[in-house]
């Protein structure tokens, strides 16, 4: 056996069109490697940015007028109140579906020019990758995403490219003038936004059209559009009815438990957002057939390169015939020799793999912003599957051929 | 007697067809004897030679290896016999283009064999300085001229010191003054106790052999019946 085996390796290098198969099968192998890995990161960050994303960890919690009348309590309370809850980071008065505004400067040819706009502080906000967080000085200020669409419905970006949104590189800095009305339709108001920030986003149509201000600034507008739109009856404001707060939770995990703080404090409670799984479960399918794409074309090659290797070393093999080696021995090195360069194969591209990642973690090094929350997940998996599917490929190529070394009808 | 086939016939099969090769083919062979097989083109000695090698199986009869029917063993048992009794020359000589000289003297003692790696190196360097190439063994095939791969051949099919040597026109490819060499090592193996067996359509081989046999009419035909 371990004379065998050294038959079946000691001599493969030496054979030049061997070492170009295995760099050819070394480099599908390290392409399966780097679609693997980016394949397994991806997932991973796309859970954790879709579900982990402000909209998942933000309750609209509510009690209504009568309820706070009846308790004898002011929104300010109910303020304090929730403040006050374990695991909650932020709470902001909202207004769901008001928070819409409009500006024509962000028309574009796909965008209707409408962005979102949610209250947070400094404490809160995203990472911002350019620019400044809020400041003292002026309130009016705005931060918008990295990836920015104006528009109202982030369904549509499932037809857009990235080309299709807001060029970022001119909007920092940009004071953005927008309009909206009241909600009778009687008003119009303008306010005027300067873009100090942009905070780092993704393409998961969860935040896209989403800028944040200050508390202040979104107060105000909701002021304003419910400042001709009066109850009759009491003769106040509909704003005063506006009994929404956006709570918004430290961690994911945490949701449920404070939910149910919520709830049983006898708030009515739901989530801001549920996850868009669709757009998330395209994207692993989309990976999985890629993946399963390549190695399909890679079991190919290897059958193709171990057909073309029996080809080149049939001859030895029916030398070793006549030097007393039985069928079953040849059959053995044969498949130890395709083992061997397959094994040399996986060697080299694991190798050559090496070199992105060193560079990965490098550039995670110099710039940890661009990946926050990207974790390299490098995903060994597609090796094995290479030597499983060599292995495979070897033994079909030994039964095609059969090792009829000798063509003899009698047998 | 080291060897003996007894009634062997051999039929191919080539789709319908059939083509009847050899027919009752009778004959035993000594030790320390150089045979001569010699027959017009076709006329079956190939085969016949693949048959005692083992390499094929006669359609009928038998082979005698030292006394023993061989010709029902299974294929591995036929492997070793061919590995320990015959050794094997032919006239592309057939050596490993990725090997070095030794290493391809070497192939044979990998299996079923008594020798540790340094015997196994050492045999080999041996049986090369034998054949007359003790400054070639490290070379590769393609580095050798005909007449040396022809001798490294040589020195491969004397590897595990078989008794009987099975040749498939040795010399075919090879220059008068090689045909020479090659000859006189095979008849100097006959004079030390061994079965040598040429397959040759050349004359000049007549001059070596101890025996002269001529396949006619699928068969076998001594010397004393060779009419020239
Ligand atoms: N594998 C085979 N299948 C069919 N016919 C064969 C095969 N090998 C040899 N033959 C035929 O058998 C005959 C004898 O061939 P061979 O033994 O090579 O003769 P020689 O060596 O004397 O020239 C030839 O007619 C040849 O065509
Ligand atoms: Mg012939």
């Amino acid at each position: 056996m371990k004379n065998k085996l050294l038959l079946a390796t000691i001599y493969q290098f030496r054979r030049k069109s061997n070492l170009f198969n295995i760099f050819f099968i070394g480099i599908f192998t390290f392409l399966a490697i780097l679609i693997g890995s980016y394949h397994s990161s991806s997932v991973h960050y796309m859970k954790y940015d879709i579900y982990d994303s402000f909209k998942q960890k933000t309750l609209i919690v509510t009690k209504s007028q009568e309820e706070l009348e009846m308790e004898g309590i002011t929104l300010d309370d109910v303020r304090e109140d929730l403040n006050k809850l374990k695991h909650v980071t932020y709470v902001a008065r909202f207004a769901s579906f008001r928070n819409y505004l409009h500006s024509s400067l962000l028309e574009k040819e796909k965008q209707n020019g409408y962005v979102e706009l949610y209250a947070s502080n400094n404490s809160i906000l995203p990472k911002i990758v350019k620019g400044i967080s809020f400041t003292e000085e002026n309130k009016y200020t705005m931060i918008c995403p990295q990836n920015f669409f104006a528009i109202d419905n982030l369904e549509d970006l499932w037809y857009m490219k990235k080309k299709d949104g807001i060029s970022t590189k001119q909007l920092l800095g940009q004071t953005i003038p927008f309009e909206y009305r009241s909600n009778s339709g009687m008003k119009t108001y303008t306010i005027e936004l300067q873009v100090i920030g942009l905070y780092k986003n993704n393409r998961y149509h969860v935040d896209e059209n989403v800028c944040y201000v200050e508390e202040s600034i979104l107060e105000e507008v909701l002021k304003n559009q419910y400042a001709d739109d009066f109850d009759d009856e009491n003769g106040v404001s509909n704003l005063v009815y506006q009994t929404d707060f956006a709570v918004q939770i430290d961690e994911l995990e945490n949701r449920s438990f404070v939910e149910k703080e919520l709830i049983d404090k006898g708030y009515s409670v739901s989530p801001m957002s549920k996850v868009a799984t669709e757009y998330f479960n395209e994207i692993t399918k989309k990976m999985n057939n890629m993946t399963f794409g390549i190695l399909s074309i890679l079991f190919l090659f290897v059958l193709l390169v171990l057909q073309k290797k029996y080809k080149e070393e049939k001859k030895q093999y029916q030398l070793m015939v006549y030097l007393g080696y039985s069928k079953k021995d040849i059959r053995l090195i044969y498949h130890m020799s395709n083992i061997f360069n397959i094994i040399v194969s996986c060697l080299f591209a694991l190798l050559i793999s090496l070199v992105p990642l060193f560079l990965f973690y490098k550039i995670l090094d110099i710039y940890p912003f661009l990946f926050h929350k990207w974790r390299l997940i490098v995903n060994y998996m597609p090796v094995l599957t290479v030597f499983i599917v060599s292995f495979v490929a070897s033994f079909i190529t030994s039964i095609f051929h059969t090792f009829y070394l000798f063509e003899d009808e009698n047998d | 007697m080291v060897l003996e086939v007894r009634n062997i016939s051999k039929v191919y099969r080539k789709k319908k067809q059939k083509i009847e090769v050899l027919k009752n083919v009778s004959y035993q062979f000594e030790k320390g004897t150089f045979y001569w097989i010699n027959g017009k083109s076709g006329a079956g000695k190939s085969t016949l030679i693949q048959i005692i090698g083992l390499l094929l199986s006669p359609s009928e009869g038998s082979i005698l290896i030292e006394n023993k029917d061989v010709s029902t063993l299974s294929d591995k048992e036929k492997a070793e016999i061919r590995n320990q009794k015959i050794g094997f020359v032919f006239q592309s000589f057939y050596l490993n283009p990725l090997m070095k000289a030794y290493e391809n003297v070497m192939l044979p003692m990998y299996i079923h064999s008594k020798y540790s790696k340094e015997e196994r190196k050492e045999e080999a360097f041996r049986l090369l300085e034998f054949v007359g190439l003790k400054d070639r063994v490290k070379h590769f095939p393609k580095e050798l001229s005909g007449g040396e791969q022809q001798r490294v051949a040589i020195a491969r099919a004397l590897a595990n010191h078989p008794n009987i040597i099975l040749a498939d026109e040795p010399t075919g490819s090879l220059d008068p003054e090689n045909e020479e060499k090659i000859l006189t090592f095979l008849k100097n193996l006959a004079k030390e106790g061994k079965c040598v067996i040429v397959v040759s359509h050349n004359p000049v081989t007549k001059e070596y052999a101890d025996k002269i046999l001529l396949m006619e009419r699928h068969t076998i035909i001594e010397e004393k019946s060779y009419e020239k």
